[in-house]
């Protein structure tokens, strides 16, 4: 793994920014909910003292508040359209969410009822389910024989009135008057009531009835019931269900339809995503505006998103859709259409303390919280008013910070990765930088050519790059004196040998006696062969020297290794020499110096008959490829240890085994190196197998005509 | 009247021993152990020829120093460079300096003061008229043996007594193969087989200076060179 893959690993650790972002936002939500719950309670209590100065809005329910049946009450909503008495439930698809059940279901009786008022006429749909459907017999004058609906109310001069509606058939159905007591010897209807009208239809488990009662019928109190009968010739009633007691004037239901003035000041006081509910001391609804389901922040999201051009902003709010819990208004909740708040901050109010209630809808997907005051007149508790609100602007709110901080940390990480990244690049290419110029300072050979190192820069690389430039000029000028030093040597060492040798010439030979005379000789032999290791010794300085100034020209390899061939037959009587030419008619025409080039050759030849072994010829040989040249000195013999051959022509590198006369330094061969380069050519040496022996193969470019 | 030679040589038992050797051969010698003395030495008298080092003490180039001033004062006056340095560099300074010879320090007492000697005959031949002609004539090329001077085609050649001697030595036997070897030998000099071909190809520049079509000196490669008579 790379410095830039480290590095990335490294800036992992930022992920941790936005998962404490997303901590902190969790904190902030219950933040956000105390704000909101101070916010509704500052709300209801002004609305509390708002109402408290409408007396007459609650002086209606006076009286059917205290008495009676407080448990079941009816709130009649308005409709937005007339409904057509059909029994048909069509006209009731706007108001699925006020669909309630009708008391408790007993045996296989249930109903499910809605209500609803428009133009002072109170509607109600009835959907029974009931197995076995028990039409009015014609011959009967029984109403109570089939199965039948009862209602009961106080008109509105306080009268206790009974009505039963069944039919002999499915259709247009009225109410009859029934007796005020209700006695088995009385059960004979009085008379028809025409006012309450209704539409008696089947329904696939059962019928449905819609039943439409004028105002003006209507008291404060109310009470409908549905009487289920099984058996036709008996015609017992099996199962009642019902709002309240029909029978009783005392356990009816309340009723209110609501007052035109509490509307309209309670949509005064309401803002668009709350409902408000005034209830009675027994927290049943008196009035309400209801603005709690309408879509308040929708609209708004989707033109952000169609607004906003940049591609990554829209993919993020679809992300974001995708991931966090959205505002959904989409939702039923059964208590904004109940007619009594069974709610504990209700019921708080009602004791005479604010209340606050949070709860989440039955599909659970939005939480709701309600918040409930006391209203006071004259110092006695009449009422309360509540106010519910969905936390949907909470959830948008915590949902923007989440997206805001989402969208930086991103942007952060990103930008944290990208500059991290490209610092890592950089840095990693510097180093590779530097680790190339670092090899190609030092050649295959282990010479140091030039360098060449990036160092200006100040910190570490370049502080690096500085060590290698100083440790390469070490090197480089440890080398120099490696191949300088013979010439050194030998310029050193020539004065003292000047001095022995000037002071025996001076020795007067005559008047020596023989035995000094012997030593004398023998200092002199002595001095000789020190003078010819200085003179080796210097050759190779003498001839970087020579090369420094040797002008190139063109001219024939071939026929400078044939003369050579030729002298080295006369140099070296008893070596035998071979030539071989692959082309010997074409001149094959090298830049460079001919006598240079043979020179190189009595270094390698030289070489050849010190290893070469007695009785086996040396090979010169030449071959000429398209732009190539090369010449190829072979002599049987020992083979070259692998690990020296890149050395060999390195200064004062020798592997001669036994001792000869001559001196040899390991100069002969850095020579032949010298030479190679003058001439942009390439040397190597190669062991040969059969015969066994060892070849110098020298590879120079020809020249370009 | 004896010749009087200086050496200005640094090293004090090398000096003395010159001094001595050719106090034995019967010159008049005297020695400079540093420029300054040897300047105020040459400013009274000038000898007849001058043994310089390169190196003086601390001053690395004192020899160069010494020639260009002793060069102004005569123009005829013989100088040799004797010393340590035998890099070409040197040998080609010491000479374009106006030197007569250079020579290293391995060189025997017995080859300087025959050296010597050649030089004095060399002065003295040119001084006297032409007596009896000691000369060797190989196609165009004229040697005088006495006054170690070489004319080709008849226009005298500027050489060093090592150049004569390299050329004396291949004239000799024309079409003979010299070794290098041989070449030193003859030219009373040890040097490297490197020096002997830069010795050559200065040889062979002052000869294509007056005929660009000079090629007597061959470069016969792995052996030596060879002087061809019959090339022109």
């Amino acid at each position: 793994m790379g410095i830039r893959g480290k590095l990335l690993l490294a800036s992992l650790t930022l992920l941790i920014v936005p998962w404490l972002g997303y901590q902190y936002i969790q904190n902030l939500e219950s933040y956000l909910r105390t704000a909101h719950e101070e916010k509704l309670i500052d709300r209801v209590s002004i609305m509390a003292a708002v109402m408290s100065g409408q007396q007459q809005l609650f002086d209606n329910h006076a009286t059917a508040s205290t008495t009676g049946n407080t448990q079941s009450h009816l709130y009649i909503r308005p409709l937005q359209t007339a409904i057509q008495l059909d029994g048909y439930i069509d006209d009731w698809r706007h108001y699925q969410n006020r669909e309630q059940p009708l008391g408790k279901s007993s045996g296989d009786l249930s109903v499910l009822q809605r209500t609803g008022h428009y133009n002072e006429f109170l509607y109600i749909v009835l959907r029974v389910k009931d197995d076995n459907v028990i039409y009015r017999s014609p011959k009967s004058l029984r109403l109570d024989r089939s199965d039948h609906l009862r209602i009961s109310m106080l008109d509105s001069s306080g009268h206790f009135r009974r009505y039963q509606v069944t039919t002999i058939t499915p259709g247009w159905v009225s109410a009859y008057l029934m007796p005020e007591r209700h006695n088995n010897s009385d059960l004979l209807p009085l008379k028809p009531e025409p006012r309450i009208k209704g539409e008696w239809q089947y329904s696939n488990d059962g019928y449905t009835v819609e039943l439409r009662i004028p105002f003006t019928m209507l008291g404060t109190k109310f009470a409908i019931a549905v009487a289920d009968v099984d058996d036709a010739i008996k015609g017992d009633v099996k199962n009642i269900v019902a709002s309240a007691n029909t029978e009783n004037a005392d356990e009816l239901g309340s009723i209110t339809v609501p007052n035109p003035k509490m509307e309209s000041l309670l949509n005064r006081l309401n803002r668009t995503n709350n409902q408000i509910w005034v209830t009675d001391t027994h927290q049943r609804v008196i009035g309400m505006a209801d603005g709690l389901t309408e879509v308040i922040d929708d609209d708004l999201n989707e033109q952000q998103i169609q607004n906003s051009s940049s591609p990554f902003s829209i993919l993020m709010k679809l992300f974001y859709r995708l991931t966090l819990k959205q505002p959904n208004d989409d939702f039923t909740d059964l208590l904004s259409s109940a007619s009594r708040l069974d709610n504990p901050a209700v019921a708080a109010a009602v004791a005479g303390n604010p209340g606050i209630y949070w709860r989440t809808t039955e599909d659970e997907d939005i939480n709701i919280i309600t918040t409930a005051h006391p209203v006071y007149i004259n110092e006695n508790i009449v009422g309360t008013i509540a106010i519910e609100e969905n936390s949907n602007s909470i959830l948008i709110l915590q949902n923007r910070v989440i997206e805001a901080m989402a969208n930086m940390s991103i942007l952060t990480f990103l930008l944290t990765v990208g500059v991290l990244l490209a610092f890592a690049t950089r840095l990693s290419l510097r180093i590779h930088r530097l680790r190339n110029e670092v090899d190609a300072s030092i050649s295959d050979d282990g010479k140091v050519q030039s360098i060449k190192l990036h160092t200006k820069s100040g910190d570490e690389i370049g502080d690096l790059g500085r060590s290698f430039a100083s440790m390469l000029q070490r090197l480089s000028q440890y080398n120099r004196y490696l191949e300088t030093i013979s010439s050194k040597l030998s310029h050193e060492l020539r004065t003292p040998i000047t001095i022995v040798r000037s002071s025996l010439d001076n020795l007067d030979q005559d008047k020596l006696d023989p035995k000094s005379i012997t030593y004398v000789k023998r200092a002199n032999e002595g001095i000789t062969r020190l003078n010819s290791i200085l003179t080796r010794m210097s050759e190779a300085t003498h001839l970087e020297q020579t090369i420094l100034h040797e002008k190139r020209e063109i001219y024939c390899a071939s026929k400078v290794i044939e003369a050579c061939a030729d002298g080295y037959r006369l140099a070296y009587p008893e070596q035998h020499f071979e030539y071989h030419c692959s082309d010997s008619a074409q001149p094959i025409n090298i830049e460079g110096s001919p006598e240079l080039l043979a020179q190189l050759m009595d270094k390698l030849v030289d070489n050849a008959t010190d290893f070469a072994r007695k009785d086996s010829a040396i090979t010169l040989s030449i071959a000429n490829t398209d732009n190539s040249l090369s010449i190829t000195v072979h002599n049987q013999g020992p083979t070259l240890p692998d690990e020296m051959r890149a050395s060999l022509f390195d200064s004062m590198v020798s592997v001669r085994q036994h001792k000869t006369d001559e001196p040899h330094l390991g100069l002969g061969l850095y020579i032949v190196r010298l030479i190679t380069e003058f001439h942009d050519a390439k040397i190597e040496i190669q062991n040969t197998s059969s015969p066994e022996g060892v070849a110098f193969k020298l590879t120079i470019p020809l020249a370009t005509t | 009247m004896s010749k009087r030679i200086t050496i200005v040589e640094d090293e004090e038992a090398i000096r003395k021993n010159y001094v001595e050797a050719l106090q034995k051969q019967g010159y008049e010698v005297a020695s400079y152990a540093n420029r300054e003395a040897a300047e105020e030495g040459f400013m009274q008298q000038l000898p007849d020829l001058v043994l310089l080092d390169i190196g003086l003490n601390d001053e690395i180039e004192g020899g160069f120093e010494l020639c260009r001033l002793l060069r102004q004062q005569s123009p005829t006056l013989s100088i040799i460079f004797l010393t340590a340095r035998d890099s070409d560099l040197d040998i080609v300074s010491g000479l374009r300096l106006g030197a007569d010879d250079y020579l290293t320090k391995d060189i025997s007492l017995i080859n300087l003061c025959a050296r010597v000697a050649a030089f004095f005959r060399r002065i003295d031949a040119l001084q006297q008229p032409q007596a009896e002609e000691q000369a060797l004539k190989r196609g165009e090329l004229l040697l005088d043996m006495n006054r170690y001077s070489v004319s080709w085609r008849g226009h005298p050649l500027e050489l060093s007594l090592t150049e004569f001697w390299l050329i004396h030595c291949l004239a000799r036997h024309p079409g003979h193969v010299k070794s290098r070897e041989q070449l030193m030998k003859d030219a009373h000099i040890v040097v490297d087989d490197t020096t002997i071909t830069s010795h050559i190809k200065r040889v062979r520049k002052k000869f294509t200076e007056i005929d660009n079509a000079f090629s007597a000196i061959d470069s016969v490669y792995g052996m030596g060179y060879r002087w061809l008579e019959n090339q022109s």
